[in-house]
């Protein structure tokens, strides 16, 4: 799980304060992509767990294409793309509120990649433990009470 | 005492989370199927008849939504137990599903763990009230 900042009580607290949202399209956009993707991950862990088999090399590469999918899409919604200058915060997308999104859903996605990509190299595929999958489960826990807390934090009539 | 597992259809737009959710309800004894098109959802539902349904609320490309499914399956039958899947952005849909009669409504990014307590507990509801001979209500 992506760890906490050091001092993100404080920033939570600074997004209450200073009544920092997110616009409604974000969180659209956030919502619906990651509801998919996240949950689909959630229950390909669960099956393992439940079944105590590790999970196959199939479902392997399942989760890989939505953690790049997720990557993505996150990319996409938190980043405006310029030639010139790069990547740029999207415009309207208050500055912490960009760095809580990139640190603990982009964090804990690579997270998820990793350790399957761990377990799918090319020259060696194998399947993925049953302690792995609970591990991949955490991660996807972990997502959701991100932006549960995140949702609590930012909960105004404007901004959701 | 009636054994037969109890039917579950699953409405959802994501074929992989479809298929998942399908195969964690087969791992638990329940006889789980899924439709990733509202339009097939009703026909489904009026073949095999399922105790239990679990609908997404936003059903991509479908002709018909989660809503729509619902208020179909519910004319059908009344007695059906249904779970609505949305997410805390569709307000408004909840409260349009528990006035269709959905009975129970989860949010994604779904839990797994969380999903599964729910559609069992309900599950195991279904099984007492056939022990019992009570219509479902």
């Amino acid at each position: 799980m992506a760890n906490p900042f050091s001092n993100e009580k404080d920033l939570y607290e600074k997004i209450r304060r200073e009544n920092i949202t997110v616009p409604p399209l974000v969180w659209d956009a956030m919502y619906h992509y990651l509801g998919d993707y996240v949950s689909a991950i959630s229950f390909i862990a669960l099956i393992s767990i439940e079944k105590n088999e590790p999970i196959g090399i199939e479902d392997g590469k399942r989760i890989l294409d939505y953690t790049r999918k997720i990557i993505e899409t996150v990319r996409r919604i938190l980043h405006t793309q310029d030639i010139e200058t790069g990547e740029e915060p999207a415009p309207g997308l208050h500055p912490l509120i960009h760095e809580f999104f990139t640190h603990h859903i982009a964090n804990d996605i690579h997270c998820i990649n990793f350790r399957v990509s761990f377990f799918l190299d090319p020259l060696d595929e194998q399947a993925i433990p049953v302690e792995e999958a609970a591990k991949l489960l955490d991660y996807t826990v972990s997502i959701r009470k991100f932006l549960d807390k995140l949702r609590e934090a930012t909960n105004k009539e404007q901004g959701h | 005492m009636s054994d037969h597992p109890v039917k579950v259809l699953i409405v959802e737009d994501e074929e992989g989370l479809a298929q998942a959710m399908a195969g964690l309800l087969k791992v638990r004894g329940l006889d789980a199927f899924y439709t990733v098109d509202g339009v097939d959802a009703v026909k489904l539902f009026e073949e095999r008849l399922p105790e239990l349904c679990v609908i997404d609320v936003r059903l991509g490309f479908s002709k018909l939504d989660g809503l729509e499914v619902l208020e179909k399956i519910k004319k059908i039958d009344p007695s059906v137990e249904c779970i609505m899947v949305t997410r805390i952005t569709e307000k408004e849909s909840i409260a349009k599903a528990t006035a269709l009669g959905a009975g129970h409504y989860l949010l994604k990014p779904l839990d797994s763990r969380e999903w599964r307590d729910v559609v069992m507990g309900i599950a195991g509801r279904i099984r007492e009230r056939r022990d019992s001979g009570e219509s479902v209500q």
